[in-house]
């Protein structure tokens, strides 16, 4: 029954191109996942006890008010000087790999590593102090019958899977034109024709595939890339790419850091990628069209400043 | 019959079923995902290799389907777990090559994406150069022969009018040349990881791994059709198990029948000889008391000849004479009565009333020596439906026996009291010498009388049972030797229609 329901929709749906020549996709509808996973795994995601001191929690680097990241060049763990800029939260169950070197290939791996690594997490004690909690033992009974590591993981993952942010870009590949200001169009229009769009594509407009950073021009940051992890020559310097998606409200740039605004990043871009300089308008009107990529999270547009 | 045991039967049945059962139910299920498995690997490595080839040809934009159908055949390969040994090198090869095609996959997108990013700016330059020269749209043109062909010929043309660039370029045709060679760079290199990737034999292998497979379902399919010809063949043979026991329980059970009629027979017999044993006592009993009072009448007769011979009156003997063929006559109105029961209706009757007529009958003829008494315990308004005539015959030949039973002074004490609901107690009690224990289960046979010879008919209380019994009621006799015994009839108040037919 629901299957016929579902192929009688289809055909229902409002027209949408069956192939679209646009490189890239609009947001899916939202993933089917348990609303009380997701409300277990936000309690979670906001809960400082998963962390070894007590007082770091996953929305201290990824905070949801914000980009969900922590807005900071470099972010400040207990552990030591961490190499790279904190990659936002948002839309991140769309990125084929995790980490700038893309060594994780699921959010399970990521967050267990997030918790064992960055928050030094002390299961036994997580666990304990979990049980001896009011409202834990309750919900874990109904999803997962006990409170173990595989449980909290997967509460954490589904409600990563929720913070999905559909943006203006998504109603405007839906065919909404005016969802994108002129201008917006004619930096998307730019953004295609200097070849931005080859590799921030897709869903995530990016975090599908792995590129040389530096390609007409050296640029060295001291990071070796994924040569860090497979040794290979051909993966110096190479790292994911990451998505656009809430680029405009997730400043600062690159896996460094280092650079503070959009209209630099994408004149770095077009230095290194390019070798070219791009004129101030276009440039504009790039980040302009950067900026329709900004979703709404829980009917609120995401803003830069927590 | 043969001797064999059923619980072996029913054991090696059960061993045989679960050893079935084991060895074949779980492995369907693994082999049918198994199939599956690598039917789905096959349409995933299709769909990945057409992906690239649009992504190649510039038809499909974006890299998320060649990374869901990477995603789905490393999926696949994850539920090939547990490979038949025989499979287990070539599903090793295959999970080895879908992870150099995994990595080969990684290089294509990147160097894809460089070519891709070269070409759209290339394409944008070259827009807007077009007015510059005639080499530009001639560039342009070449520039689009080898993407679609990037062979010598092409490279050698596209070359070719690079070098007649000016030597003194501006900006956009210096870019345009640099994203020209890195294109001339990169294509061939792009085309060689493609083939590389649509030659990775993964769906060959799948197919290969899929037809060996193939073999092993068919085998699955034997086994589970010798499973279920096992199932039949131990259906059957426990059918025939059944209904031999079911034939050996009908015949054991014809068998206890035709023993039952057997014991039920002899039973019959034996019921017969001891009526024709308590006849003879019956018929002995009554011919020895004829007899008795035959030789009295004789003894009497004789007497009265001698009388009147010697000229006596014979009136002393022929009154005797009287008497005796008196009690001939009772004795014989008793055997009559026994033999067929008095005829006179069931009537609505107050029981002390026909109890106290009774006892009125019988007062003058006890000794004085014996007291009487009536105990009526029941309420005045009490009837039952009886005989009351039989009823009054129940109390008579009770009393008697009490009064006989008894030397010198006694008692005796008719009692009436209610049972229960619908029953009623009589009881006659008296204080005489008892009855002795190995005789009490016969006095309610007929000539079993414990008077001394002549004394009574041995009919009484024989008598009385069947009286008691027609009314629907019982009797039952106390006793202790030399203290008494008592008598205790409990009859319905209504009798049951039983009572009548019988």
């Amino acid at each position: 029954m629901t299957r016929i329901t579902v192929f009688l929709l289809w055909f229902l749906l409002p027209a949408e191109p069956l192939f679209s020549a646009e490189p890239i996709l609009p947001l899916p509808p939202p993933p089917a996942v348990s609303k009380a996973k997701a409300a277990l795994g936000e309690r979670l995601f906001h809960d400082p006890r998963l962390s070894g001191s007590g007082r770091l929690s996953c929305a201290s680097c990824h905070h949801l008010d914000a980009g969900g990241d922590d807005g900071l060049p470099l972010p400040s763990v207990p552990t030591g000087p961490y190499p790279h800029n904190t990659p936002t939260v948002f839309n991140a169950a769309f990125n084929f790999r995790f980490h700038w070197y893309g060594d994780l290939d699921s959010l399970e791996k990521q967050a267990l590593v997030a918790l064992q690594r960055d928050m030094q997490v002390d299961w036994t004690r997580v666990l304990e102090r979990l049980r001896a909690d009011r409202h834990y033992p309750r919900l874990f009974k109904s999803l997962y019958g006990v409170i173990d590591v595989e449980g909290i993981i997967d509460a954490l993952v589904a409600f990563e899977r929720t913070l999905v942010t559909p943006a203006p870009i998504d109603r405007f590949l839906r065919g909404e034109t005016t969802a994108l200001t002129p201008r917006q169009r004619k930096g998307y229009r730019l953004f295609k024709q200097y070849g931005c769009s080859a590799c921030h594509q897709g869903v995530n407009i990016g975090g599908n595939l792995y590129q040389k950073l530096g390609i007409f021009e050296e640029y060295d940051t001291g990071d070796p890339g994924r040569f860090a992890i497979t040794g290979k020559s051909e993966d110096l310097r190479m790292s994911r790419v990451p998505s656009l998606r809430n680029v405009a409200v997730t400043a600062p740039y690159f896996h460094n850091g280092k650079v503070k605004t959009l209209e630099k990043a994408v004149a770095l871009m077009a230095k290194y990628q390019l070798g070219t300089r791009i004129s101030k308008e276009d440039i504009a009107l790039i980040v302009d069209f950067l900026h329709s990529l900004t979703g709404y999270y829980r009917g609120h547009a995401l803003d830069d400043t927590p | 019959m043969t001797s064999f045991r059923p619980i072996f039967l029913l054991l090696s049945v059960l061993a045989l079923l679960t050893a079935m059962y084991r060895y074949t139910a779980l492995e369907v299920r693994h082999a049918v995902h198994f199939a599956s498995a690598l039917t789905a690997l096959r349409l995933h490595d299709a769909e990945l290799n057409r992906d690239l080839l649009l992504l190649r040809s510039g038809d499909l934009l974006h890299y998320d389907s060649v990374n869901h159908a990477i995603g789905q055949i490393r999926s696949d390969l994850s539920t090939l777990t547990a490979p038949p040994e025989e499979l287990a090198p070539q599903v090793e090869a295959l999970k080895r090559m879908a992870r150099d095609k995994a990595v080969q996959l990684e290089r294509f997108k990147s160097t894809h994406a460089l070519v891709r990013n070269s070409f759209a700016y290339f394409l944008h330059l070259q827009a807007a150069l077009a007015e510059e020269g005639p080499v530009f749209p001639a560039l342009g043109a070449t520039m689009l022969q080898f993407m679609r062909w990037p062979d010598p010929e092409h490279r050698r043309a596209l070359s070719a009018l690079l070098d007649s660039l000016p030597a003194e370029k501006n900006e956009p045709t210096a870019h345009l040349e640099a994203h020209t060679r890195l294109i001339l760079q990169r294509l061939p290199k792009l085309d060689e990881i493609l083939a590389n990737l649509l030659a990775t034999p993964l769906g060959i292998t799948a197919d290969r791994i899929a037809s060996l497979h193939e073999h092993r379902l068919d085998t699955l399919q034997k086994r589970s059709d010798r499973f279920r010809l096992g199932l039949y063949l131990t259906a059957i043979l426990l059918m025939i198990y059944l209904s031999h026991a079911l034939q050996r329980l009908q015949r054991a059970h014809r068998r206890l029948g035709e023993e039952m009629q057997q014991r039920l027979e002899t039973e019959r017999q034996l019921l017969q000889a001891r009526k024709m044993e308590a006849m003879g006592t019956f018929v002995s009993g009554i011919a020895h008391d004829f007899n008795n009072l035959l030789g009295s009448i004789r003894g009497y007769v004789v007497l009265a000849q001698e009388q009147l011979a010697s000229g006596q009156s014979p009136a002393h003997a022929l009154s005797r004479i009287e008497a005796i063929v008196g009690r001939g006559h009772q004795l014989i109105q008793r055997l009559l009565q026994f033999a067929r029961p008095s005829g006179d209706d069931l009537t609505p009757l107050v029981p002390a009333a026909v109890i106290e007529e009774a006892l009125g009958f019988l007062q003058p003829t006890l000794p004085d020596a014996i007291q009487l008494s009536f105990l009526n315990r029941l309420d005045d308004r009490c009837k039952i439906t009886a005989r009351a005539g039989e009823l009054q015959q129940v109390i008579i030949n009770l009393v008697r026996n009490a009064a006989e039973a008894i030397e010198g002074e006694g008692k005796i004490t008719v009692t009436l009291e209610p049972a229960s609901s619908d029953t009623i107690h009589i009881r006659v009690h008296d204080s005489g010498c008892g009855i002795p224990p190995s005789r009490i289960e016969q006095i309610f046979e007929p000539f079993a009388s414990g008077k001394p010879g002549g004394l009574g008919t041995g009919l009484g209380l024989a008598i009385v049972q069947r009286i008691v019994r027609d009314h629907g009621g019982q009797i039952e006799v106390e006793s202790e030797p030399d203290r008494g015994t008592e008598f205790i009839i409990e009859i319905p108040k209504e009798p049951k229609s039983r009572s009548k037919t019988s």
